[in-house]
């Protein structure tokens, strides 16, 4: 917490002036223009962000701290997004689809829902980090996204002309707050991770902009008080954004890494996917741009297709109205009047005249009568008679009964140039035909005037007959009687039809227009307008063109700074590479060095011989140089530069086999020495394998084994002289069990012959002296046999079997109940013990150690022995119990010595040799006996028939 | 038909002595020749005027030819084959007892220390092979 407070202390204390200052002169300029100040504060905001952008990219891979790359990343978009929206707003006429305050907010929304959404997402990255390329792509993706949607009029309306912000821009500015008190809850949950400073600035930005949003949320118009706070407070968030990534990036960038961060890792190549989007985001950006301008160019042609056919058309429709009423005046001027009073009358031409110098739009009047002879006409006439009886309206008004009709464009008799007539009908008082007032207008009347009102090229304003024929068109064409195809998509509409629309590509000229038109009432005439689309698309082309070299240039940028990003990227791996490798480098020099240092300790002080030979055998590596040679006498040489023609023949063959086979042989050989002593050799030769996989040559690593060799001479001696003693012991103990035996058989047989032949002449005292003689006598036979039953036990051979101790128990039992069965004895056996080992030694062994237990429990009334076993690591421990005198504890360590008692031949008799045979018995197994007693509590006797753990086995080994 | 001969083949002029003290303690009256190594055994035994014994009592530890010879020799000569030999010997020694099984003695006695038992296993020898044994023909 403390370090936080001081963050936040030393975010607000400082750094301030700047900002403060350029606001205030910003504030300054909105008093000149609002425009300026807004345009000078966003792309103030838009330099800090994509400055902030520029720092935190390069120094990434010093500072590895991959929060602070995505929000300068973010920034980067925001800023782009606040760029468009600068370039969009009301009065910069930039971008020319844009003609209302909507499309500046809409992008202002987008911006700031970006920014929020920014904020409150890079925290994450604080426990996952981004990889760097989408660290950049994934704000990319949403500005680019929503610029999109936007441009494409999928967003959803901000602003509307005359009612102000819509409800949609008011809550998403609330939700905007919404998100970004998340992001401080986010940062503040994460605050642990990062340097309280940036912890402090973040929150200070997040602070600023959520101002920024709440002035947002109260102004009406887009140039306001509130509004422009609103952006002061702007330029202030992205001034402390800004601070922090600098300040981190820059001045501290060794204590920016989280400290959880993970190792960098150099970024895979991604040169494609970032010059791709360098590439396609202005791509596809123009995209937009270009098709939301042609569809406006489109739509623009169209109304103004629409608007023009109807000024043409009412002009034309007033035309042919004043027409008609002049025919019709003329008509009842002359109605009471016959076709010679007509053409008498004097004052008739100039009344027509006067008509035609009161209307313009007639430049001719004709009276024709019903054989089409013109009678009279505001024109003087030539002096042979003139007929329009040829002439197409005169023929369908004495054809039909119509009341008016237009001719087809002529070429005039009378009056020059090309005109087209309006005629009506004169009937007489029975209603039969009776010739025609005709009214006559240039055709440039009207081509003139379309000319001056339709100036713009490949506009074309005509008027057409219901038969496709012109009757007038401008821009004029000659011959200008062409008539429209009847295939012409304008007659794919019925006579019916008033008015309509449509594209085509003009068949007289070959313009490709948007056509217009409308059908003036009671003539099958129509008013056709059509703009051309070219000349349309020319403006659009034009801008196009701007924006082509602005997005080309806009990815060339972003092009040139994927490389220079990539390229600084692949610098960093480069030196990182590079250190790991110098300290691979050292460290392989330090082992080098050390196992240098080893291999020489060693070789100075090891008796091994190490040599190297080159393929021709020449020595060209040795190391402890042996038969009293130096490395001098062998480096360069070979075997037979300094061996006997023998040892090197036997050496050198050895030596080709391994070079031959490719294959380690291992050697046992002896050499002579320089002064002709063997030496006796062990080791092995391995092929040295060169870069192709072959032999280049062979590595023998040997040991002098002479002394060796010595000593197990030696040991086979003495394995000799002692099995020559065993031999002498066995003739020993068969010369103790006959030569020793004998003696003491004369002992006591002359002993007995004493007693019995002179028992008169010896008395008692000598008697007993004879006595003694021959009981002593006695005993140390019975010693001797024992000693050789023992030294029996050591030398039989043994053949283990399963064999159940219980068994032979019972049966041992059975005889010694047999022995004396006056005795009260309880032998406890269990059913069944099982047991490995030989039978004839084991029953030896169980005749002893009940034997024994039988004779020392002979004082006691009852008597109880038991036979058992317990388990011990898992194997059995046998025993054998009872209660009878039992032994004193301190004489434990004699008990099984050969001829030890501890009580006396009197008390319990026997010759001190049966413990010593089941300890015999016992070791013969590869078990351990051992007892435990006390005085007259009994004694129990342990043993196993197997060895213990290998781990105790071992122990004991040691300590032996 | 006389009585059964007895041949002793024993080196220890001590143990002759106290086998025909034992002997004659049971008043065995037999008539005794006494060997005194195996070559003097085989030479008896070899000679046709002799008379063949009942029993040999025969120890298995001789100067010059070792008991075990000896009776090799006897069961291999014709004229001795069938003649009952008891090893009576201070070993008993399992090697001895077989070999002299093997080689084909008819029983197998240790000396015992003590001369009372000594003068028991001599009396039983003597009633066994004397008196119930029926010794061989002669000539066969």
């Amino acid at each position: 917490m403390n370090a936080q407070a001081q963050g936040i202390r030393g975010a607000i204390s400082g750094r301030w002036h700047v900002p403060a200052m350029l606001a205030l002169v910003l504030i300054a300029t909105s008093f000149y223009s609002y425009l300026l100040f807004h345009t000078l504060l966003e792309l103030l905001t838009v330099l800090v962000a994509m400055a902030a952008f520029v720092v935190t990219w390069h120094t990434f891979p010093a500072s590895r701290n991959h929060y602070l790359l995505l929000l300068g990343c973010g920034y980067f978009w925001v800023g782009a997004l606040d760029l468009v929206h600068t370039l969009a707003y009301r009065g910069m006429n930039i971008l020319p689809s844009v003609t209302t305050s909507n499309e500046p907010t809409q992008l202002w929304i987008a911006a700031r829902y970006s920014e929020a959404l920014l904020l409150l997402a890079a925290p994450l990255v604080i426990a996952r980090p981004l990889h760097r390329s989408l660290s950049f792509a994934l704000p990319a993706a949403v500005a680019i996204a929503l610029f999109s949607l936007i441009m494409s009029g999928n967003f959803p309306d901000c602003f509307v002309e005359g009612k102000g912000l819509t409800p949609f821009k008011i809550y998403s500015e609330y939700l905007i707050i919404a998100i970004l008190f998340g992001a401080m809850a986010q940062l503040w949950q994460r605050r642990a991770a990062l340097d309280p400073r940036i912890v402090a600035g973040i929150l200070l930005a997040n602070a600023f902009t959520v101002g920024a949003e709440l002035c947002f949320t109260q102004y009406a118009s887009v140039f306001g008080p509130a509004n422009l706070l609103g952006h002061i407070f702007k330029l202030f968030g992205f001034w402390m954004i800004y601070s922090v990534l600098v300040e981190f990036a820059f001045r501290h960038p060794q204590q920016a890494p989280a400290p959880d961060a993970p190792p960098y890792r150099p970024a895979p190549r991604a040169f494609w996917p970032l010059a791709s989007a360098a590439v396609l985001v202005p791509l596809l950006i123009f995209c937009a741009v270009a098709w939301q301008g042609y569809q406006q160019t489109m739509r623009e042609t169209q109304v103004d297709a629409q608007r023009s056919a109807e000024i043409f058309y009412r002009h034309a429709r007033n035309v042919f109205q004043t027409h008609e009423l002049i025919a019709e005046r003329v008509s009842e001027h002359l109605r009471a009047m016959s076709w010679d009073e007509i053409e008498q009358s004097n004052g008739i031409r100039g009344y027509l005249k006067q008509i035609t110098v009161d209307f313009p739009q007639a430049q001719a009047i004709w009276l024709a009568d019903g054989s089409g002879r013109i009678r009279n006409a505001s024109e003087p006439l030539p002096a042979s008679p003139l007929s329009v009886a040829d002439r197409d309206y005169f023929n369908a008004l004495r054809a039909r009964d119509r009341g008016t009709t237009i001719g087809q464009l002529v070429q005039g008799r009378v009056i020059k140039g090309w005109n087209f007539s309006t005629a009506r009908r004169r009937e007489s008082a029975s209603g039969a035909f009776d010739g025609a007032v005709i009214v006559t207008i240039y055709e440039n009347y009207f081509s003139d005037f379309w000319n001056r009102s339709a100036a713009e090229p490949g506009t074309v304003v005509a008027l057409v007959r219901g038969d496709g024929q012109f009757l007038a068109r401008a821009p004029r064409i000659e011959p200008n009687a062409l008539a429209i195809p009847a295939d012409a998509p304008l007659f794919q509409y019925p006579h019916t039809v008033e008015q309509g629309a449509y594209r085509t590509r003009s068949r007289t000229d070959g313009v490709d227009r948007f056509y217009v038109f409308r059908r003036l009432p009671r003539y099958d005439v129509l008013l056709l307008y059509g703009n051309s689309i070219d000349a349309a698309l020319a403006s659009w082309r034009a801008e196009m063109a701007v924006y082509a070299a602005l997005f080309g240039s806009a990815a060339l940028a972003l092009l040139m700074l994927a490389l220079a990003t990539l390229r600084t990227q692949r610098q960093a791996e480069m030196q990182e590479r590079n250190a790991i490798l110098e300290a691979h480098v050292r460290e392989r020099t330090a082992e080098l060095r050390e196992s240098e240092a080893r291999f020489r300790a060693i070789a100075s002080n090891s008796p091994d011989h190490l040599i190297v030979q080159d393929k021709e055998l020449r020595y060209v590596y040795v190391m402890n140089p042996q038969l009293g040679l130096t490395e001098a006498d062998m480096l360069g040489k070979t075997d037979r530069d300094f061996l006997s023609a023998e040892d090197a023949g036997k050496l050198e063959a050895v030596k080709r086999r391994v070079l031959k086979d490719a294959k380690p042989v291992q050697v046992q050989t002896f050499l002579r020495d320089r002064s002709g002593d063997l030496q006796w050799f062990e080791g092995t030769y391995v092929p040295r394998l060169g870069e192709d996989g072959q032999p280049d040559g062979l590595i023998g690593y040997f040991r002098n084994v002479t002394e060796r060799k010595k000593t197990e001479a030696e040991i086979q001696r003495r394995t000799a002289e002692l099995d020559a003693a065993n031999k002498d012991l066995e003739s020993f103990s068969y010369s103790v069990s006959h030569d020793l035996r004998a003696p003491l058989r004369s002992i006591d047989g002359f002993a007995r012959m004493l007693e019995e032949d002179y028992s008169a002449k010896i008395d008692d005292e000598g008697k007993d002296a004879l006595h003694r003689v021959r009981s002593a006598a006695q005993r140390m036979g019975e010693l001797i046999d024992d000693l050789l039953k023992l030294s029996r036990l050591s030398r039989s051979d043994m053949y283990a079997e399963p064999v159940d101790l219980s068994a032979l128990a019972r049966s041992v039992a059975e005889d010694l109940k047999a022995s004396d069965p006056g005795r009260n004895v309880i032998f406890d056996i269990p059913p069944r013990l099982e047991a490995h080992g030989d039978r004839r030694l084991l029953t030896v062994l169980l005749e002893n150690l009940l034997g024994n237990a039988w004779k020392f429990t002979g004082r006691h009334a009852h008597a109880r022995i038991e036979l058992g076993a317990l388990q011990k690591d898992g194997k059995p421990v046998y025993f054998v119990r009872d209660d009878g005198a039992g032994f004193d504890m301190t004489y434990v360590a004699t008990l099984f010595a050969p001829f030890q008692r501890l009580h006396l031949a009197a008390d319990f008799p026997g010759t001190g040799i049966g413990l010593a045979t089941v300890r015999r018995i016992v070791q013969r197994h590869g078990g351990r006996v051992w007892a435990e007693a006390a005085v007259e509590q009994g004694a129990t006797f342990y043993f196993t028939l197997e060895p213990e753990s290998t781990v105790a086995a071992a122990t004991a080994a040691q300590h032996i | 038909m006389t009585a059964g001969l007895i041949l002793l083949v024993e080196d220890n002029a001590d143990d002759e002595k106290l086998t025909l003290r034992a002997l004659k303690k049971h008043n065995i009256a037999n008539p005794i020749v006494v060997a005194r190594d195996g070559q003097e055994a085989m030479d008896y035994l070899l000679d046709s005027s002799k008379q063949l014994p009942a029993v040999i009592l025969l120890d298995l530890k001789l100067p010059k030819i070792s008991g075990l010879e000896v009776l090799r020799q006897v069961r291999a000569t014709a004229r001795t084959q069938f003649v009952p030999v008891v090893i009576l010997t201070s070993s008993n020694e399992d090697a001895d007892l077989i070999a002299g099984y093997k080689g084909g003695c008819n029983s197998y006695i240790r000396k015992p220390v003590d001369f009372d038992q000594f003068v028991e296993a001599a009396r039983t020898l003597g009633l066994y092979w004397l008196v119930l044994n029926e010794a061989p023909p002669v000539s066969c």
